[in-house]
């Protein structure tokens, strides 16, 4: 099965996180926000599948490229 | 007496590199006396050709792939389409290739037509030679690409093939070879949709000829596409795999889940498109009201401009029967391209997408949009704007991978189109992000605002900060300051609000949209607009 990797995109902080380890997921569901640049910007798993890693917490400052999920699909 | 007859017809098989069932029929095209048993027997031949070697077929079905003239069935109409060049064989090598009828040389030509409108194909076949491109398989290729142009219709590929015959390729001049087919493609572009669809393998040099086309499909797990050969840590299927071409690296314009998907979804698009340069794209009835007024729209949009909202729902609101087709799906997700219709006819929309980096402009989605416009500028499909984007991004990725390039070859994409182009700016169009949906500056004809719309080159605290620095440096007393600066904030921002009121030429409804939109590509339907004699634009690269 491939994995698909969620990076951050934009630097800024994760207000929520949506998923857990194990989690089964759907294309086009929320992983987590990050708010950045006075947005909230929803992170979408581009595949449908289980959460096989979730590399962020609430609060946490993030940077570009660092892993939010990893989604087996 | 009959086994020397058979061992005359195995020699006479393996002499041309046929099977000897076809050398059967073709002695008894020879014998045929009467001109109707001459064309029973070409008959017969043609039969043989189609139905292939059938071990080979068996192979391709098990990796979950369609022959050649299988695909070819489902993506024509019923029935329609005729095979040309079949009986070409390889050319002698002199070499031993392995392979009985190698008919065909690999690749399956012809015309047919889709949705009753004329079409050219080629699609390789990957159960003669894997499909390999030998001289003849160019050849064919070439020439057919180039009757596509002078018939002026959309040429289809379908990929399938492990690349060069080497056999052919060490000695044969290559006159008929990728170059020939890469020239065409290139000549053709502009003048005639080009698909391509990528059902198998496609490496080295084949790849670019996909390339060239306007829009390259790949299926998910049964494709794969790459340049260079893969590094020996690597195999060709994780190199090329179809999601990372399509959401990654942005070649892959549609990715489909299988084959019968991908050639169905190939008569969908092609339904948006003329069938050359010179027409405009076909005029579907579909029975949606022209004048439909979308209450929904009303609430999608948060005035407060920190919350996203799915600018997908706005797009199917908005266009005919809420279809959309989409190109670049996953890539470059912050801005949204595809075709719909608007009042049946077709239109190239583009939407910032607030749920992907705000909306913002990146040197992705300035490649994914240059591409867009100028094909849609191409073959006369008017240009549909949504907009609500701050600016570029501020990253500093992105400058280091050629921002600017980028982004001034979309801005030229966007400056030099001549098709009717209109722009919704739904919430924000702030700095850069102005340039990047074009404005009537831009050579936009229209631009119109929702009431939620915000615009300028900055913020009022940004600009009192920049326009009263000294004044404010002057004055010593902290409160006093911060009183200052409180004022001048709240008097900026009665200017830009006033200001904003100029920055639309209206601010319509949100709910009239749909009507607004349709009445005003009738107006300009007709617009003609000439640009300075040139050869072409020089693009920054």
């Amino acid at each position: 099965m491939p994995l698909e990797t969620i990076e951050v995109p934009l630097a800024g902080k994760v207000l929520k996180v949506n998923v857990n380890r194990g989690d089964k997921v759907t294309e086009g569901s929320e992983i987590c926000t990050i708010e950045s640049m006075k947005m909230e910007n929803p992170i979408l798993t581009p595949v449908s599948g289980i959460v096989k890693e979730v590399g962020v917490t609430p609060g946490q400052v993030v940077k570009p490229h660092e892993t939010i999920a990893v989604i087996e699909y | 007496m009959q086994d020397n007859r058979q061992q005359e017809l195995e020699a006479i098989a393996k002499r041309f590199g046929l099977s000897v069932g076809f050398v059967e029929a073709a002695l008894s095209v020879k014998q045929a006396g009467t001109v109707a048993e001459k064309v029973e027997a070409f008959a017969r031949e043609r039969r043989l050709i189609e139905q292939g070697n059938p071990e080979a077929v068996a192979r391709q079905h098990e990796k979950g792939r369609l022959t050649a003239r299988e695909r070819i069935d489902a993506l024509a109409d019923d029935g329609d389409f005729e095979e040309l060049d079949s009986w070409h064989r390889p050319y002698e090598t002199g070499f031993d290739i392995g392979e009985e009828a190698g008919q065909g040389d690999g690749v399956v030509i012809g015309h047919g037509t889709i949705d009753g409108r004329p079409v050219t194909i080629w699609a390789q076949d990957a159960t003669v030679m894997d499909g390999t491109i030998g001289t003849v398989h160019a050849r064919k290729v070439t020439m057919i690409m180039e009757n596509a142009l002078n018939a002026r219709t959309p040429i289809i590929g379908i990929f399938d093939s492990q690349g060069l015959r080497a056999h052919d390729a060490i000695q044969y001049p290559d006159f008929y070879s990728f170059g020939s087919m890469a020239h065409f493609q290139t000549l053709a572009s502009g003048v005639i949709p080009k698909i391509g669809l990528v059902m198998g393998p496609c490496s080295g040099e084949l790849a670019i000829i996909a390339g060239l086309c306007d829009f390259i499909f790949m299926v998910r797990n049964t494709s794969y596409m790459y340049l260079m050969p893969p590094a020996s840590s690597i195999d060709s299927q994780r190199l090329g795999d179809p999601w990372a071409v399509h959401a990654k690296i942005g070649s892959c314009d549609v990715l489909v889940e299988n084959e019968k998907d991908c050639l169905l979804r190939c008569r969908q698009l092609l339904s948006y498109l003329p069938s050359s340069n010179t027409e405009g794209p076909p005029l579907v009835d579909t029975g949606d009201d022209p004048n439909r007024w979308e209450e929904e729209l009303l609430e999608i949009v948060p005035v407060d401009s920190s919350k996203p909202y799915d600018m997908y729902k706005v797009v199917s609101l908005i266009v005919d029967n809420g279809e959309f087709f989409e190109i670049k799906r996953y890539f470059a997700r912050n801005l949204i391209t595809g075709f719909a219709r608007l009042g049946g006819h077709t239109v190239g929309i583009l939407a910032s997408n607030p749920q992907s980096l705000g909306g913002c402009m990146t040197l992705d989605a300035a490649d994914k949009m240059s591409r867009f416009v100028r094909f849609c500028d191409a073959f006369n499909i008017p240009l549909v704007w949504l907009c609500d984007t701050p600016a570029f991004l501020p990253a500093v990725d992105e400058e280091t991978r050629g921002l600017i390039r980028h982004g001034s070859r979309m801005i030229m994409a966007n400056s030099e189109a001549t098709v009717p182009q209109i722009t919704v700016t739904t919430r924000r169009r702030i700095g850069g992000g102005g340039l990047a949906m074009p404005g009537q500056c831009l050579g936009g004809d229209l631009l119109v605002a929702w009431p939620t719309f915000q615009s300028g080159l900055m913020g009022a605290e940004g600009a009192v900060a920049i326009m009263h620095r000294k004044q404010l440096a002057a004055i010593s007393d902290e409160t006093l300051r911060k009183q200052q600066e409180e004022k001048w904030i709240e008097e900026m921002q009665w200017g830009l609000d006033m200001q904003v009121r100029e920055a639309t030429q209206k601010i319509i409804d949100p709910r009239d949209t749909r009507p607004f939109l349709i009445k005003a590509l009738k107006w300009l339907r007709n617009k003609k607009q000439d640009l300075p004699q040139k050869k072409h634009e020089n693009f920054r690269m």
